[in-house]
């Protein structure tokens, strides 16, 4: 009967489209845009008395933070969260239903992205947790700490159904992939430490109190909000454009939070299976993730392949602590012109160079400080603490880049021995596309309806 | 002999939502030419800046008595406020029509691409790469792009690593320029 009333529907759309033809579409733009010049002219007598002293040269900041919301509302969307994200593991875990995955990812969009813009989200909660627990003066919200701790929490015990269906970054890119194509593993390799770089820093930016990057340079956030700068609006667009060939790059590629993600769901108690049953190794499925996380079974490696692997990764394990030392002090190096992007550096050198005649004008910025009446000592002592402080912890980002990369490569020179194919539990987004490849996926199915109409 | 099927074929479907897909792609071209057109003329034209007014205002500046020039800068003044707000609302209202059309094309093209999925073909990718080698040149690649990063970053430091030393105390030197750009 279901799949009655659902052929039902289809037939009816397609009567709907045969009935309006395919100009109708067509039609309706025209009209619309007859409608947009027509309506101007009533906007214009609308504005008979315009609005006085406006400045043309003037330049509106783009929103970077959404508008102040009721602390109820806050509670209302961590709600949802919690709603959308057990919704989104019983979809892919148990019920194994891709429809319901993605239009799941449809609410999410709508919800969490047009609806909230985009804020707080999961990802940029990163920068207000790192800042709350380096800045004692910084007060975190509740919200924002759920926000954090809540889909790291469901990947604990699911894996990662936050990204398949919930996160409005994530799903807006699944959107957009169409035909995704595979990448290399030389490319695809090195492009997955770029998240490592990007949490980095990201944290580091925020434990200097200088911004708060991830949102700063949030690619889609422009979308959601309908506002945002051309460069910015020009970026997400070339994302969601690229996204249609190389599938959620964003994702895949930069997501700080889907490291810690990744991590969580190495470990997770369960997690989204290709087959419901045992695998029988029929290969259908070789190339059913656009994101790589589907692992092929392995032969048995010959021994003289092992003993070279072996020393490989011994050496690769003696030279972790040079990768340390050589990230620590190549990421301290460059501590100084990362610092010039904190406001107090960048006015501290800007006052020393006009001080010292090196430049001709003055800056709005160094106007503005010169008539606050704080002293140039107390500024460049600030700016001093500052540059201080980008040394440290570029030091530190460095030595952690560097233990990733030492433990990456460690990574691809374990040798894992499979029998069937697995779901890669650090890659895998829990998006139920490779349900469909399963044949015995489809037999459990037929038995499912069989059983349910008997 | 049985009943003809009153319901189009596939083909017929995907040929009906291609069309659909190509007015709303034309109407997305349209109104992105469109909106390209009205944000360069509205920046071409500074209200503030009008040269008719700014001739007007001039001459008026030399017969203050001039009743007839007065109305003639009042109206100039009320016709290219009217165009830059019309240009602002037109380009607030074509964004959203611009985004709605391009969320339509996007749709509509992903239901033609993904109506005709093709079938898994495991024999098509039977020379691929193995594990072994996927692996081997997956740590090529990460070594390399470690090599990259390090040399970017040596070479960084070199370029904009360049301090400017911050003196403080009385005798930090010089005296400010002038205030104002």
């Amino acid at each position: 009967m279901m799949a009655a009333k659902s052929g039902l529907l289809r037939n009816g759309f397609r009567m709907a489209f045969r009935r309006l033809g395919a100009g109708a579409p067509l039609l309706l733009g025209f009209v619309l845009l007859g409608g947009w010049t027509g309506e101007a002219t009533a906007a214009a007598k609308a504005n008979r008395f315009p609005k006085p002293e406006f400045e043309v040269r003037y330049a509106m900041p783009h929103t970077t933070t959404p508008g102040a919301r009721l602390l109820f509302h806050e509670y209302v969307d961590v709600a949802v969260l919690i709603v959308t994200l057990m919704l989104a593991s019983y979809l892919a875990l148990r019920a194994r239903n891709r429809r319901g995955i993605w239009l799941l990812s449809l609410f999410s969009i709508l919800y969490f992205g047009f609806w909230r813009k985009g804020c707080v989200c999961p990802i940029g909660s990163i920068q207000n947790v790192t800042e709350a627990l380096t800045d004692s003066t910084y007060v975190i919200p509740f919200a924002v700490v759920l926000f954090f701790l809540i889909p790291i929490l469901f990947t604990l015990l699911f894996g990662r159904t936050f990204c398949a269906a919930v996160c409005p970054l994530g799903t807006i890119q699944d959107v957009f992939a169409y035909r995704p194509k595979k990448i290399p593993s030389w490319l695809a390799a090195p492009l997955e430490v770029l998240p490592y770089m990007y949490l980095a820093l990201a944290v580091l930016f925020v434990w200097t109190g200088t911004d708060y990057i991830i949102c700063r340079y949030d690619p889609f956030i422009g979308f959601y909000r309908m506002d945002g700068s051309f460069g910015m609006l020009i970026t997400g667009a070339l994302f969601l454009l690229g996204g249609m060939v190389v599938a959620r790059p964003y994702c895949r590629f930069l997501c700080p939070y889907g490291v810690i993600l990744g991590w969580a769901s190495r470990v997770a108690r369960r997690h989204v299976t290709i087959t419901p049953d045992e695998c029988i190794n029929c290969r259908l499925c070789e190339e059913a993730c656009p994101f790589g996380a589907i692992q092929k079974p392995t032969l048995e490696p010959v021994p003289e392949k092992l003993e070279v692997g072996r020393r490989r990764l011994i050496l690769l394990l003696v030279l972790l602590p040079v990768c340390v030392l050589a990230g620590a002090s190549a990421f301290s190096a460059v501590s100084v012109p990362l610092s010039k992007s904190h406001a107090t550096v960048a006015l501290a050198e800007r006052v020393q160079l006009e001080d010292e005649g090196k430049v001709k004008d003055t800056t709005l910025e160094t106007d503005a400080f010169r008539s606050t009446g704080q002293t140039k000592a107390d500024l460049l002592a600030q700016a001093q603490a500052v540059r201080a402080s980008f040394r440290t912890g570029c030091r530190w980002a460095g030595g952690v880049l560097g233990l990733v990369a030492g433990f990456v490569l460690v990574g691809y020179s374990v040798v894992r021995h499979r029998k069937e194919y697995e779901i890669d539990t650090e890659r895998c987004l829990s998006c139920a596309r490779c349900f469909e490849f399963c044949p015995k996926e489809h037999e459990a199915r037929r038995k499912e309806s069989g059983r349910v109409r008997t | 002999m049985s009943a003809p099927s009153v319901t189009p074929g596939p083909r017929i479907w995907r040929a009906y939502v291609a069309g659909a897909a190509a007015g709303v792609a034309l109407f997305t071209l349209l109104m992105a030419t469109a909106m390209l057109i009205v944000y360069a003329r509205s920046r071409l034209s500074d209200p503030l800046n009008d040269p008719a007014m700014l001739a007007m205002r001039a001459k008026f500046m030399e017969n203050p008595d001039d009743a007839a020039m007065k109305t003639a800068i009042r109206k100039r003044d009320f016709e290219v406020r009217k165009d830059f707000f019309v240009a602002a609302w037109r380009l607030d209202s074509g964004a959203w029509m611009l985004g709605l059309a391009s969320a339509v094309t996007v749709i509509l093209m992903g239901v033609l691409v993904t109506s005709r999925e093709p079938e898994p073909d495991p024999e098509r990718y039977a020379m691929e790469e193995g594990t072994w080698t996927a692996q081997a040149s997956s740590r090529r690649g990460v070594a390399a792009f470690a090599v990259t990063v390090l040399l970017l970053l040596i070479l960084a430091a070199l370029v904009w690593g360049k301090r400017t030393e911050l003196k403080y105390g009385p005798d930090s030197g010089g005296t400010p320029p002038a205030a104002g750009r």
